[in-house]
């Protein structure tokens, strides 16, 4: 049993297939990319906007970091919305925003990429609204729409990412020194297990 | 690097190119959504699974459904290198432990749960920890491979795992069953009280994992399936009381039930053995029985009782009638008998060895060395097949149905979801995306019994934007949803709580509710508003949405399948509204009707004149109706 017990062989071994493993993520999402991209811009070409939308969105979806697509798929889809508002074309230009706003925040780990922008989206977001509003007669003027809608937008009620961090951290140390212990019989895993988990109950609390 | 580590990556590389792109149906949108706001899952709240989630959702790389479904990829490609290591420790041959590996990998249940977000790969990966474990230790009793295991560690981590199993799916209990039995089989010398009370230490620190759902579950925490305010709500959770005669107690009891009815269980059984690896593996499985009872008698027990447990008893308890219907098969024939699968094809990897030691035994020097090598690989030849049915890779069904069923919405909407995937994926868009935050989405099982979950419409955050609608007065919700403020994604069901209050009318991929005639006052006005509203959102909505999503799947997913009728519905009624003789008509006339099988919502009979307008839209529709009746696997073994 104690050949289950990492050494530095081991390390660099799972160092490699964390690589791989984070390779083959890269290579699937790019291609991911790169396939709904490519859809997207012969959808422009051919004016099926919707169409168009939904492949950049794709693009947005298959996140990597600094990639030149996802780049070129948010501006595509900037200039649809401004295209569409500029025509008064109101709904679709929401859905645009809409969009690419929900796309940053399905996108999210640490923090929301691209969050410069969400200032941005949701000012654009709560004055269609607001038109629209205003139009059905739900709201008595634009600035109460708007205020509304800003209102909604400004809550997240997602946990706190410290203490998520804090909790998935402790948590994976709980599981990881009983399992030590059980291996190895230290005395001293047996405390830092009992610390890791009052940790983690206090990173679930605090989240 | 070695084999191992080569199987572990080849097979997680096939999963990722096959895995959902996006929410996938079913319990994936709850899962992503809980996991991402650590919150709770329907019972058992699967608390361990949650936390794994939350731990890959920190992964910077595609969308968060993306991540947790990776999860799948990854245990199942760890139970593959789990089952190929042990095959291979068996028969020290690496043709046999290849060729268990690779059958499980293309089964169709095996793959198809390894690409989408399911707790059911990590099940299985805990399962086969345990098995593993003991299938070692019973096949080390032999002297030539070398024992010296320390049994208590053993027992240690046994406890450990079973505590731990406790906080994932309760299937997973089974298995210690025959762990018990192998531990009977294989003890050496009696238990010291120390060893019991360090166990039962153990058990209850793995146990502990479910202490996430009084933390998580009580009042005030923003997403949570199932409340957890005290203990009692623990136990219900845990033991999934909520479901009534189908809670994991009442379901152990009809094992005991009718032992004269394990006929169709047993048949059901073996329809689930033979679509996933065809008749010809039965030959493989008598072979691989036969070298492993005269190999290791114990061994060969072990894994026989864990097959019959995971195999005919659990269908006994969940697949036992002689009917099943095509969601029975796709929930339940589909997910429950993983590790079935995964004990079989640990025997076939035996039954190859069994033939390669025949081939040995006459002498057939190159036939040994070559047949049994490219039996193991001639499995990988079905990854064809897997492209063509369970290629979620190709699947944006969920996600666009349910983008397309908000997005078409007047803004300061309420919709209401019906059952598990129009509810958890719309959770999943709206609670983690954001997406037309300004929609209130009020969730509910069924229409018959309302109890609304209101994650999707916390009155935190709506209360000030539809004051009335959290009255308990239907009279004060009126002149809102006289204001086309209201939606469903199912029709007002004739049992329904809201059939004395409600009517719906078909609007694009949703229902737009309307009140009762009573309820209204100036009924003409009413009715002249109302259909000048559906007709000019109707043709708003054509312009939102895309169906394209339901031509380019190439899944056999039941549920996506049915929410891919919703887009036929929306076609079919544009149809109607351009049958005008203002657009051309040809002359043709056609019958049309659409059924929506998920919401038992059934399209009025039309007969259209077909116009140069609404062809196209005829067309799509029937296109997509036949792309989407492709039944699932298997049916179509059956049939």
């Amino acid at each position: 049993m104690a050949d289950i017990i990492f050494t530095g062989k081991k390390l660099k071994n799972a160092c490699i297939i964390a690589l791989c493993m984070t390779g083959i993520l890269l290579l699937r999402l790019s291609f991911d990319q790169f396939q709904n991209y490519s859809s997207g811009n012969e959808a422009l070409k051919k004016g099926s906007y919707i169409n168009a939308i939904m492949y950049f969105e794709r693009v947005l979806h298959a996140h990597v970091p600094f990639s030149p697509l996802e780049n070129k798929a948010r501006n595509d889809l900037m200039g649809l919305a401004a295209r569409f508002e500029k025509e008064k074309d109101y709904e679709p230009a929401l859905l645009c925003y809409e969009t690419l706003r929900t796309s940053r925040y399905l996108t999210r780990h640490f923090f929301v990429p691209g969050s410069r922008e969400l200032p941005f989206l949701n000012d654009r977001i709560a004055s269609i609204k607001a038109q629209l509003l205003l139009k059905d007669g739900m709201v008595k003027g634009f600035r109460e729409g708007y205020d509304q809608q800003m209102g909604i937008m400004s809550k997240d009620y997602s946990p706190s990412v410290f203490w998520s961090l804090v909790a998935v951290s402790a948590f994976w140390a709980y599981l990881g020194f009983i399992a030590l212990w059980i291996l190895r019989r230290k005395g001293v895993y047996v405390y830092i297990f009992c610390f890791a988990f009052i940790v983690w109950l206090t990173g679930l609390y605090m989240a | 690097m070695n084999r191992y580590h080569l199987i572990f990556l080849l097979s997680f590389a096939i999963f990722i190119f096959f895995l959902t792109p996006d929410v996938n149906t079913g319990d994936g949108g709850e899962l992503t959504t809980a996991a991402w706001f650590l919150g709770t899952a329907h019972p058992s709240g699967y608390p361990l699974y949650l936390m794994i989630g939350k731990t890959v959702s920190f992964l910077p790389l595609g969308n968060i459904a993306f991540r947790i479904a990776i999860i799948s990829a990854l245990l199942s490609s760890l139970s593959l290198t789990l089952i190929y290591w042990l095959v291979f420790r068996f028969t020290a041959s690496n043709s046999a432990a290849l060729f268990s590996s690779t059958t499980l990998l293309v089964s169709y249940s095996y793959f198809t749960q390894s690409v989408v977000a399911k707790f059911y790969p990590l099940n299985l990966f805990l399962i086969l920890l345990l098995f593993s474990l003991w299938a070692v230790k019973i096949s080390a009793e032999r002297p030539a491979q070398g024992a010296g295991h320390d049994e208590t560690q053993i027992l240690y981590l046994t406890m450990f795992l079973a505590g731990i199993l406790t906080s994932n799916h309760h299937t997973g209990i089974i298995i210690l069953g025959p762990v018990v039995a192998a531990w009977a089989l294989t003890k050496n010398y009696p238990l010291t009280l120390r060893t019991i009370l360090t166990g039962i230490a153990l058990l209850l620190s793995g146990f502990l994992v479910n202490s996430y759902l009084i933390l998580r579950g009580g009042e005030g925490h923003f997403f949570r399936a199932v409340n957890v305010d005290n203990l009692t709500d623990l136990w219900e959770v845990i033991s999934r009381g909520a479901y009534g005669s189908s809670s994991t107690i009442a379901v152990t009891k009809n094992l005991f039930n009718g032992f004269g009815l394990y006929w169709y269980p047993l048949r059901n059984f073996f329809s689930i053995l033979t679509t996933n690896f065809s008749y010809f593996s039965y030959l493989f499985f008598l072979a691989g029985s036969v070298w492993l009872f005269r190999k290791n008698l114990k061994l060969f027990i072990f894994i026989m009782l864990c097959l019959i447990l995971y195999g005919p008893l659990l269908a006994k308890l969940a697949l036992g009638s002689e009917k099943k219907s095509e969601t029975d098969y796709y929930i339940i024939a589909h997910q429950y008998f993983i590790p079935a699968l995964s004990f079989f094809a640990v025997v076939l990897g035996a039954g190859l060895y069994q033939f390669e030691r025949g081939l040995k035994a006459a002498r057939l020097r190159l036939l040994s060395k070559l047949l049994p090598l490219i039996f193991a690989f001639f499995p990988l030849i079905f990854l064809i097949s897997r492209a063509a049915d369970s290629n979620y890779r190709t699947n944006f069904v969920p996600y666009q149905v349910t983008k397309d069923t908000y997005s078409i919405l007047p803004s300061d909407s309420v919709i209401m979801t019906f059952g598990d995937s129009a509810s958890y994926q719309g959770w999943y868009l709206k609670l983690v995306g954001r997406y037309r935050e300004d929609v209130c989405q009020m969730s509910s099982a069924d229409q018959e019994k309302i109890l609304w979950m209101l994650q999707g419409c916390s009155r935190k955050i709506y209360g000030s934007v539809f004051p009335t609608f959290f009255t308990e007065k239907f009279s004060e919700i009126v002149p809102l949803i006289q204001k086309y403020r209201l939606y469903s994604t199912d029709p007002v069901k004739e049992t329904g709580a809201y059939k004395k209050y409600l009517n719906s009318s078909s609007l694009s991929v949703d229902y737009l509710y309307s009140p009762q005639n009573v309820f209204i006052k100036d009924k003409k006005e009413n009715r002249k508003d109302f259909d000048s509203f559906l007709r000019q959102r109707q043709l708003a909505a054509d312009r939102l949405i895309d169906y394209s999503a339901c031509f380019s799947h190439f899944t056999d997913d039941f549920f996506s399948r049915q929410l891919c009728t919703r887009y036929a519905i929306h076609l079919t009624d544009m149809a109607r509204l351009y049958s005008d003789a203002s657009y051309h008509s040809t002359g043709e006339e056609v019958k049309v009707q659409v059924d929506d099988p998920k919401s038992g919502y059934s399209q009025p009979l039309y007969t259209i004149n077909v116009t140069e307008k609404n062809r196209a839209y005829l067309e799509y529709s029937n296109h997509l109706l036949r792309f989407n009746q492709w039944p699932i696997l298997y049916l179509r073994e059956k049939n």
